[in-house]
């Protein structure tokens, strides 16, 4: 029994000894980072925006020199990681991965404002579309558009939830064109594409690659897409705005840092992240899961998140009208 | 406070089978039947809550069955219930197996001691070393709860704590 | 045209029967046994850590990690639930109704036993079901809009009657409370707080699994911390009794594990439902058909295989609506889902003709991990049974330390841990007053499916899209008779005793 006891004790004090070594030695390195960096996902474990951490944690670990520890801190729509982020020591050692969200939950009675944080960049891009069931009788968006204004309110469409980007967009949409439409709004993306594959709604607004699924399987049809140009990988499929209605809209990804973080710390974060994001490797797995990787460095980020702010406030209002 | 109610009243040992040809047969003592009301006031307190918290959920959105309406459907329900158990409980009796084990004053001091261990524990996660402050507390533990001798106050504690930070901290890297 | 369709078959197997692959098995199985034990580690947890891993590998490789992980945590979360009463994932809950109670009349060897033979049998039902009906049944879930699913859900509930043991109207009550605590957070439709009280972190609503834990396992350990006397001795479990089931009970146990078998796959089916909720339905469905009602819930194997069986049965069906349809059946095919398309294998209706082997690789790769697993919860049976011999004070330390960290470990927040031990105190009060936790934890979990479906279907098309389909209609008549018909038997009965002269139950003094 005492020498089990003993090699228990011995055991522990190893395993204690060797984590308290592992992260001396790192101290001992100097200049940022010199430990352990935690970047937190605000959203459960699956899904692209988790996808997208895990998978630039890798390679942000080659280029930083120091371990990247991914944690899921989910609730509430982001807000809970997003608020812890605003809690830690703006040292560089706390980063989160964003959405949209920290852009526009301030509109929705949530206590979260970018302004509490430094962007670090972007890292993908999820392009949107509106698509509808296969046997739609819509062949265009002009089609839909008559059909909306000819029964004011009949017209259905599914959205990953309330207040959620392609909500959003829908709002956008109904004020381009004058029309009235019935949000049915699901819990997250791939059950409001099946109801629209299902032909539950009308038609569905979310990323071209939330719906490229149902698109393959022949169960959905893109009706229009919400991007400046033609999508390289559907060249048939016009955009809104050649059919009339100029609508861009995308879901995306970000990394940041809590508000006073020292520059050159943002600095060096932003050009490693642009390093992981151009990387082969990222790209190939973000295409694979119908991603667009997409960079924009610290200051482009700023200016963005503050166009996105002021693009989304008026349709949240018109939803919250509605 | 209700707990209380239990101690007061002596309890019939449940083994000893005091109501032997009949196992369904209710208990009608006064003291088991005013007991019940207890359940009876938390059903229709709850439930008035429910409905007055209900009041303030507003929504600007006009849909078929607002926000209010689930939430304020089951306050009026709970309330039905609560009414339905004076009849059930109160006035026929309770069944011998809802009659709970009787509480004696160690086991609720005991309890307390645990529950003021256990909140300062989950405060001192992020302050302390988590195998450190792990070990601490199951010591603290397991002799509240009457172990002696250091196998059980020292091993028992450190292999507790050993597991734990190796699978949490080391394997599934918890941040702890 | 035999071989057109045996080719890929055997592919797929033979890409599995690779020694490496099955040494992939075989650390999946023992990561997930390790991690369905825990409470509050879930399988979906373990998943998403190992996903980081087998990105780098090749997808049956990868695949063969991922899915042994899954099938061996619902075989891991059992033991918890039998000899502890707190259910290792919310699978086994329907676990602690029968094998807690079996655990301790000292029948736990065979209740651990006869949990992993029906484990097991659910599991090769479900795979049956992958393999031969994929595509023709995930279209016939394809069919289950806003309008089903809240027929289905509302047929869910009425199962609160069911888990209730006898105390109807206090069960109903702990229901209804399960369905207040459900609709705090967002409302599903508007968006609008609900009894958040100003609590950032009550905007997700109340996290489930944090109060499952509290009810079921940290709410029994209390209440015994305000029981037990000092000098108590608890009594050691010294007769194990049989281990392995003899030829009798298993003939006895066929029912329930048909009934559970079939009820879990359909439940499996459905996307968003999954393992928790097919075992308190098959629980209640074998309960009914049972010639021994009164011994559910005290401690009936029926009960407990009844339950077990339909709660692994979902996994073979929660794989086909995930693979055939991209809707991840539960949390953890939505993680898997995010892994595969990295390997380039899309989910959604047209895998089944771009990737015709990977059907037979994931059916070959979950019946080995369900045979070894199962011959591996037998051999290690023993040693957890010894658990119980544990002086009790060290299984309170136990379960209490563990159940903190693992609520913990669930979403890395405090606020969980708090839930949990705030879930505990309501618990022992429920405990203490006869409210039973079952049909609470059933509200929680189905409330705000229930809610968001009516509330769909309302939204498109009024209340004729609820009764102009068929399925929803006849499951709305399944739920009704399930809720009038028994209280009408039993008042049948007491009638028919009363003629023959046998008092009123209330009239014995």
């Amino acid at each position: 029994m005492k020498n089990i006891v003993r090699s228990l004790a011995l055991g522990a004090a190893t395993v204690l000894a060797f984590t308290g070594c592992a992260s001396g030695q790192q101290a001992a390195t100097g200049d940022y980072p010199s430990r352990d960096i935690r970047l937190v996902v605000p959203w459960a474990a699956g899904g692209s925006g988790d996808l997208t951490a895990r998978s630039l944690a890798p390679l942000l670990e080659a280029d930083l020199g120091a371990s990247i520890i991914v944690e899921n801190r989910p609730g509430a729509n982001g807000s809970v990681g997003y608020n812890w982020l605003k809690d830690q020591d703006p040292d560089g050692y706390s980063l989160a991965v964003m959405g949209v969200e920290v852009a526009i939950l301030q509109f929705q009675n949530y206590d979260v404002d970018p302004a509490d944080f430094i962007p670090i960049g972007q890292a993908s891009s999820g392009p949107g579309a509106i698509a509808v069931p296969v046997d739609s009788p819509y062949l265009s968006l002009q089609d839909l558009i008559d059909d909306a204004k000819a029964n004011p309110g009949d017209v259905t469409f599914s959205s990953p939830g309330v207040g959620s980007v392609w909500d959003s967009t829908v709002q956008g949409f109904k004020e381009l064109a004058g029309i009235e439409l019935k949000n049915v709004p699901y819990d997250g993306s791939a059950p409001a594409v099946a109801a629209a594959a299902a032909g539950d709604v009308d038609f569905s607004t979310d990323g071209i690659g939330n719906q490229k699924i149902q698109v393959d399987a022949g169960k959905l049809r893109y009706l229009a897409m919400l991007t400046d140009e033609r999508d390289p990988n559907n060249p048939d499929v016009p955009t809104a705005k050649e059919q009339g209605v100029d609508l861009q809209n995308a879901s995306w990804i970000g990394v940041m840092v809590p508000a006073g973080t020292p520059d050159d710390v943002v600095q060096k974060l932003s050009s490693a992240l642009k390093t992981a994001v151009t990387d082969p490797a990222y790209i190939k797995i973000m295409e694979a899961a119908n991603q667009l990787p997409f960079q924009r460095d610290s200051a482009e980020m700023a200016t963005f998140i503050d166009e996105e702010a002021t693009r989304y406030g008026p349709w949240i209002e018109l939803a919250q009208r509605d | 406070m209700e707990r209380e109610i239990v101690t007061e009243h002596p309890l019939v040992d449940n083994q000893t089978a005091v109501f032997p040809a009949a196992p369904d047969a209710l208990v009608t003592d006064r003291s088991y039947r005013i007991r019940e009301l207890v359940p009876v006031a938390t059903c229709i307190g709850l439930g008035i809550g429910v409905l007055v918290f209900a009041q303030d959920i507003n929504s600007q959105v006009g849909v078929e069955l607002g926000p209010a309406f689930w939430p304020s459907m089951l306050g009026y329900s709970l309330i039905v219930f609560g009414a339905l158990l004076v009849f059930v409980n109160v006035l026929r009796g309770v069944r011998p197996a809802d009659i709970p084990d009787r509480l004696n004053g160690w086991g609720v001091s005991r309890f307390c001691a645990t529950a003021v261990l256990l909140v300062g524990y989950v405060l001192l996660w992020n302050v302390l070393q988590f195998w450190l402050i792990t070990l601490v507390v199951s010591l603290a533990l397991t002799a509240l709860y009457g172990a002696r001798g250091w196998k059980a106050l020292l091993a028992f504690p450190a292999l507790v704590s050993v597991i734990l930070h190796v699978l949490f901290v080391l394997v599934l890297r918890v941040p702890l | 045209m035999i071989n057109i369709v045996a080719s890929p078959v055997t592919d797929g197997i033979l890409a599995v029967l690779q020694p490496d692959t099955l040494i992939y098995i075989v650390l999946g199985i023992c990561i997930g046994m390790l991690v369905g034990a825990f409470p509050g580690v879930t399988a979906t947890m373990a998943i998403a850590l190992a996903s980081g891993f087998t990105l780098t590998l090749e997808p049956t490789q990868g695949l063969a990690v991922l899915l042994t992980i899954y099938v061996a945590a619902q075989f891991g979360d059992r033991v918890p639930a039998i000899l502890l009463n707190t259910p290792g994932t919310p699978s086994s809950i329907s676990t602690t109704f029968d094998g807690y109670p079996l655990a301790l009349q000292g029948k736990a060897g065979l209740a651990l036993t006869t949990s992993a033979f029906g484990s097991a049998v659910g599991m090769i039902f479900g795979i049956a079901i992958l393999a031969i009906a994929a595509v023709p049944l995930s279209a016939f879930a394809m069919q289950f809009g806003p309008p089903e699913m809240f027929a289905l859900v509302v047929f869910g509930l009425t199962m609160m009657v069911g888990v209730s043991s006898g105390r109807i109207i206090k069960g109903l009550a702990a229901g209804a409370f399960g369905l207040v605590l459900s609709a705090a957070g967002r409302d599903p439709i508007t968006g609008d707080p609900r009894f958040t009280f100003g609590i950032l972190e009550l905007n997700g609503g109340i996290p489930f699994i944090a109060v499952i834990i509290g009810f079921f396992g940290v709410a029994e350990v209390l209440n015994q911390i305000i029981t037990r006397h000092k000098q108590h001795h608890a009594k050691p479990v010294t007769q194990m009794g049989q281990w392995m089931p003899d030829a009798r009970l298993l003939r006895r146990l066929a029912k329930p594990m048909g009934i559970g078998a079939v009820t879990g796959s359909v439940v499996g089916l459905v996307p968003a439902v999954g393992g928790d909720i097919a075992g308190i339905i098959a629980w209640d469905n074998a309960k009914r058909a049972s010639k021994r009602k009164d011994e559910f819930g005290k401690g009936s194997f029926e009960g407990l295989t009844a339950g077990d069986t339909a709660s692994t049965a979902t996994l073979g069906g929660s794989v086909a609506t995930t693979m055939a349809l991209g809707v991840p059946g539960d949390s953890v095919m939505a993680v898997m889902i995010g892994s595969m398309m990295i390997w380039g294998i899309q989910p959604g209706p047209a895998l089944f003709s771009t990737h015709p082997d990977l059907i037979s690789s994931l059916v070959t790769i979950m019946l080995i991990a369900t045979v070894l697993t199962l011959v591996l919860s037998l051999l290690r049976m023993r040693g957890m049974v010894k658990l119980l011999e544990l002086p009790s004070r060290y299984l309170w330390v136990i379960i209490l330390i563990f159940c903190m960290v693992g609520t913990y470990s669930v979403s890395n927040s405090i606020f969980d841990v708090f839930t949990m031990m705030i879930a505990s105190l309501v618990g022992l009060f429920m405990l203490r007053f006869g409210f039973p936790a079952g049909p609470a934890v059933l509200g929680l979990i189905l409330g705000p499916l229930a809610e968001s479906n009516l509330r769909r279907a309302l939204i498109i098309d009024g209340w004729a899209s609820i009764f102009t389909s068929p399925i929803a209609v006849v499951l709305l008549l399944i739920a009704l008779g399930a809720l009038i018909l028994p209280p009408l038997r039993g008042l049948v009965q007491r009638r028919k005793n009363a003629s023959k002269g046998s008092d009123l139950p209330s009239m014995v003094p």
